[in-house]
């Protein structure tokens, strides 16, 4: 799982290291866009709904965090 | 030598330092702006922005040359802009998040006096060639104020002289700076603050990029009125959870934002579950604003003051209004209104003669919010700006938008397109606009273009949301005739967007066109 979200992260952002990344919003590395992009994606990949409650700073920090949240969706 | 007779004490009031200091005068304590970091008063603005400007008057002695601020959209912005205008030279924003060639084509452009920027720019900095002197606002602001200077550069300043040069990107690519005088600027805040009711006693919330014109209403309603802007951080609008938050949080009254960040607030679904308790007024401007996305506003806060409005940056931030005052279905297109005060605004059809209710034509303007014009290109000035057709027998400005517009039964502007978006298909005349108008009323989408390929003639959608192109072509049908229906459809996740939020044609022509 944690391979399939960091394709869809460097698709949408190919400059950032996802792998290492771990203040992704305090840095200023994501924008809006990559955001919109991301969150689509992992919708569609994962059959995850994503809702405003979910779409937090510190949900988007680092890919671990990310996949945390995700699979507390799939769960 | 330069001989100034003494000046009419109205005209004296017409310069931004005067609005600026007789504010700080009324309110001194008063927070004029604020940001995740700072806070800064009328009476620290002032006293600060002197220091910059002595610190620029000494470093360059008296030259009305551009200053060029390089800063992001913290408070160091507006000391650096106050500054420069103490110094008796316009100032031009450069944001530190533009490519850095765009930022050195500008300079090139302007030969700045002095470029100041912000404590972190420095990074930024290192990445461009600047050939002039180069001050950090922060240490500039701390110079010891060298007064009879200051004296002497007020007594020259005229409301005539530029305040701001705002660039913008011209058909070329080329950025082309538009150069607005300090009584546009203020005649634009007086009226800004009579349609607004804003006092000292409101909280703006600020949104756009202050290299974006749209700023403009935010800095000089602050300054005018003695109200607060706060800046709201890039991560709110990330996060639409957290812009609610924050906006609950420092209690903003009055948003004047670009339309995309109000549709994408709006497409983010946070209204439905949480909403800005303080708000009464959001002023929209920058591209079409969509009814459906309006809708959504309207339900969860039905008691705000929404209003459109329209202009380019050459006649100082906006010409039309239009306060909306009644319901409209997601199909109908909204409004831009009518003219601001101060401003004619005429439509205008091939044969310069005005258009009747309902005849498309150019939206043209005058009066006094007219750009001085295009900096360092005469050639281009005279060609937007133009002598009125309707009246040969004196000099009298005005200038061309390029925007095609239609006058209603109401007396209200409607926006249709662009004048190079006004295309011929099948033998029918056809605005652009007109079919993205229809596209963005249906159901899941949330935004779309109309692009037109003229070798194959045809008309192609570009859109972001869920629905399949089968089923646009449906909806559509029951909304435009048949010779305006685009022959291809394109999903895409996200559509490309300029800094300022505003969608990347260019960009989009390149991508689907070539």
């Amino acid at each position: 799982m944690k391979e399939k979200l960091l394709a869809i992260l460097s698709e949408a952002c190919p400059e950032v290291d996802f792998e290492t990344e771990t203040a992704l919003i305090d840095d200023g590395l994501l924008e809006s866009l990559d955001i919109v992009m991301i969150v689509t994606e992992i919708m569609q990949e994962f059959g995850v709904e994503l809702t405003v409650d979910d779409l937090l700073p510190e949900n988007f920090n680092s890919v671990d965090v990310l996949l945390a949240l995700i699979e507390s969706r799939t769960a | 030598m330069r001989f100034l007779a003494e000046r009419l004490r109205d005209s004296l009031e017409r310069t931004v330092l005067e609005y600026l200091e007789q504010t700080a005068r009324r309110l001194p304590e008063g927070i004029a702006f604020a940001d995740e970091e700072r806070e800064l008063s009328f009476r620290e603005l002032v006293l600060r922005a002197k220091g910059i400007g002595s610190a620029l008057l000494c470093k360059n002695g008296l030259t009305t040359r551009p200053v060029a601020v390089l800063t992001g959209r913290t408070v160091y912005s507006v000391e650096g802009y106050m500054g420069a205008l103490y110094a008796g030279c316009c100032y031009v924003p450069v944001d530190a998040a533009m490519p850095p060639q765009r930022m050195m084509d500008i300079l090139e452009q302007i030969q700045p006096a002095a470029l100041l920027y912000g404590p972190k720019e420095e990074k930024v900095l290192g990445k461009i060639t600047v050939n002039c002197p180069v001050l950090e606002i922060g240490e500039a602001a701390a110079h010891p104020l060298v007064t009879d200077l200051l004296d002497t550069v007020r007594s020259r300043c005229l409301d005539v002289d530029p305040a701001y040069m705002i660039f913008t990107s011209g058909s070329t690519g080329k950025p082309k700076g538009i150069l607005i005088s300090h009584r546009s600027v203020m005649d634009f805040a007086q009226w800004y603050e009579d349609i607004t009711g804003v006092t000292h006693e409101d909280r703006l919330g600020n949104q756009a990029p202050f290299f974006f014109d749209l700023s403009v209403k935010d800095l000089y309603l602050t300054l005018k009125t003695g109200a607060t802007t706060y800046i709201l951080p890039k991560k709110c609008f990330l996060f639409p959870k957290l812009l609610v938050e924050l906006l609950n949080e420092k209690k903003i009254t009055t948003l004047s934002w670009a339309t995309a960040a109000f549709h994408m607030t709006a497409n983010s679904g946070v209204l439905e579950k949480y909403q800005p308790l303080y708000l009464k007024r959001v002023l929209l401007g920058g591209e079409a604003l969509q009814a459906k996305q309006l809708n959504i506003w309207r339900r969860a806060l039905p008691d705000v003051q929404y209003t459109n409005l329209y202009g380019p940056t050459e006649v100082t931030v906006d010409c039309t209004w239009y306060p909306i005052k009644r319901e409209f279905t997601d199909q109908e297109p909204i409004p831009i209104g009518k003219a601001c005060a101060n401003k004619e605004v005429m439509i205008l059809n091939e044969e310069d003669r005005l258009c009747t209710v309902g005849e498309p034509g150019e939206i043209c303007v005058r009066g006094s919010g007219l750009a001085i014009g295009y900096y360092g290109d005469g050639e281009k000035t005279a060609r937007a700006f133009v002598q009125n057709p309707l009246n040969p027998l004196y000099p009298d400005r005005m200038y061309r938008t390029g925007d095609i517009g239609m006058l209603t039964e109401t007396g209200d502007i409607l926006f249709l397109s662009r004048k190079d978006s006004q295309i011929k298909h099948m033998g029918y005349r056809i605005e652009l606009g007109e079919i993205e108008t229809a596209l963005n009323a249906l159901p899941g989408i949330r935004a779309a273009v109309c692009l037109f390929h003229k070798e194959q003639d045809k008309i192609l959608a570009v859109y972001e949301g869920e629905m399949a192109a089968a089923e646009l072509a449906k909806g559509l049908m029951t909304a435009l005739p048949k010779y305006m229906l685009p022959s291809d459809y394109h999903a895409v996740k996200a559509l490309p967007r300029l800094p300022n939020g505003k969608l990347d044609r260019s960009r989009l022509k390149e991508e689907y066109l070539c």
